[in-house]
């Protein structure tokens, strides 16, 4: 018997867009100025770039379902 | 019967594999078929022809043609068994007016020549001509039987705008002909995380964690064969975003780690979703957050989170395999231990999880700075093994230090260990 398919919450549409021919060409190996690898593992920033909406925490914290969690802790061999 | 991880093959690239263009925050992907292996990272690309016994560098720079403002950074790499094709994505430098593009760049040549690729560069302005002043960062990619999925997170200078999701025909891919594609965008649910796939369906389903609540995960779907797509928000226990580990030398190896999913797979009817969540009070340490959810339903079914009593896990990365087995790779580390790379799989017949340390390192990070992502993917043609990225700090805390790492690796009943 099928299993019943829980209606989605919502459904949108896809929009198309044309990336055109490829590039093929492949010229011979640029030799440009090097750039400073140093500089850009400085230039990395601690924090990365927030994304999302805004967190609003969840007002009740639910335990942990042990009936389906079984605690296994997961030190590697 | 007992399950044991068996590691067929664990290689870190020295400095000429990388160039020693190596980074903390080295984001290594991975593709493998056969002999051919294929790794990138930041900032490197290294190819192999033998198994991983010896590498030749492709400098990401110059190996193909500059364009936009010039490589960056983030990259991505893919194959696609059933056209035999290799799958190389490169997000490129922000130009002044605040765009970029990334390229998506094919050779069906396991010898990984310096002829016989051809590329497509995409920006924002290639999806919506109106997108003039934003760029693309924090790129994934999964391969279903039709298409190349890819995401990315859309920012106005340093402000998050949206995600966007593309899909194109690997057909068209493989043959070098005009790519239309399809894509979507929200602004409701950031850095989506595609499903990878040990057999390859007409469907990808993705999901992100960042909606703006820590108590559920958004779970979309589209069909190879449909332009529209549909979500679900699925309750999921709630997870804390405090992440921190407190290295050997005494610096917070996570505090550039935030929670966002950062692996995702579906086998056997079966999505699972992972990602670092902070301590709480059932988890002394950072872990990885792990739920399962059935595709029909959804709902969540089971919660095997990787957690430790003594140490941290973070960013892991997931994969099923041909049989639908669930096979990972994570960072495991913290106290009195330096981050190490962990590979394993979920023996659900004992409801465990099997690690093996694939390499631990010497050091930690002195800034920080550590990850961002790390790939778990269907080996191939071995169909129920699995190939993993990591990386180590070996001899030093400083980036040229850093050992990107490529391993292969199978689940197996521990009687056929001799």
């Amino acid at each position: 018997m099928a299993k019943e398919e829980r209606e989605a919450d919502e459904t949108v549409s896809s929009s198309s867009s044309d990336a055109g021919a490829p590039a093929t060409e492949i010229p011979p190996l640029a030799e440009g100025p090097p750039t400073d690898k140093d500089a850009l593992q400085e230039a990395i920033s601690v924090s990365r770039r927030a994304a999302g909406p805004p967190l609003v925490e969840a007002e009740s914290a639910a335990p942990l379902d042990d009936a389906q969690n079984e605690e296994h802790e997961s030190d590697p061999a | 019967m007992a399950k044991d991880i068996l590691i067929t093959r664990n290689v870190g690239l020295n400095d000429t594999a990388t160039d020693n263009s190596t980074s903390t925050v080295n984001e290594p992907s991975v593709a493998a078929a056969g002999p051919a292996v294929f790794m990138s990272g930041n900032w490197f690309a290294s190819a192999s022809t033998d198994d991983c016994a010896t590498w030749s560098f492709m400098d990401p720079e110059t190996f193909l043609p500059p364009t936009g403002a010039g490589f960056c950074c983030d990259q991505l790499v893919l194959f696609d068994g059933a056209r035999n094709i290799w799958i190389w994505i490169l997000q490129y430098r922000r130009s002044p007016d605040g765009t970029n593009v990334f390229r998506i760049a094919v050779t069906d040549t396991a010898d990984f020549p310096t002829t016989g690729w051809h590329w497509w560069d995409i920006g924002p302005g290639t999806l919506d001509p109106s997108w003039t002043d934003v760029w693309l960062d924090y790129p994934d990619a999964a391969i279903s039987a039709g298409h190349l999925y890819v995401t990315f997170n859309v920012f106005r200078g340093n402000d998050w705008q949206r995600s966007v999701v593309m899909k194109f025909p690997l057909d068209v891919l493989a043959s070098g002909g005009n790519l239309g594609f399809r894509w979507w965008g929200t602004n409701q649910a950031a850095s989506l995380r595609l499903t990878q796939q040990g057999a390859p369906s007409a469907m990808m389903y993705f999901a992100s964690n960042s909606t703006g609540s820590n108590s559920r995960v958004r779970v979309f779907s589209w069909p190879d064969g449909d332009d529209s797509i549909r979500w679900w928000n699925v309750p999921v226990t709630p997870w804390s975003h405090t992440i921190s580990s407190i290295a050997p030398n005494g610096r917070d190896w996570l505090q550039r780690c935030d929670q966002r999913i950062t692996g995702g797979a579906i086998g056997s009817d079966l999505l699972t979703f992972a990602w670092t969540a902070g301590a709480d009070a059932n988890r002394p340490h950072a872990y990885c957050r792990t739920v399962v959810i059935d595709r029909f339903s959804m709902q969540v079914v089971d919660n095997p989170d990787i957690w430790s009593q003594t140490r941290a896990w973070a960013y892991p990365a997931i994969s099923t395999n041909a049989s639908g087995t669930l096979g990972v790779t994570a960072f495991y580390g913290g106290g009195d231990r330096n981050p190490g790379m962990v590979v394993g799989a979920r023996d659900t017949s004992d409801n465990r999880w099997v690690l093996r340390y694939a390499r631990i390192g010497t050091d930690s990070p002195s800034d920080g700075k550590w990850g961002d992502y790390l790939n778990c993917r269907p080996d191939v043609p071995n169909s129920n093994n699995w190939v993993a990225s990591g990386f180590t700090l070996e001899g030093s805390e400083a980036r040229t230090s850093i050992v990107p790492r490529v391993v292969r690796f199978s689940m197996i009943d521990t009687a056929a260990v001799v």
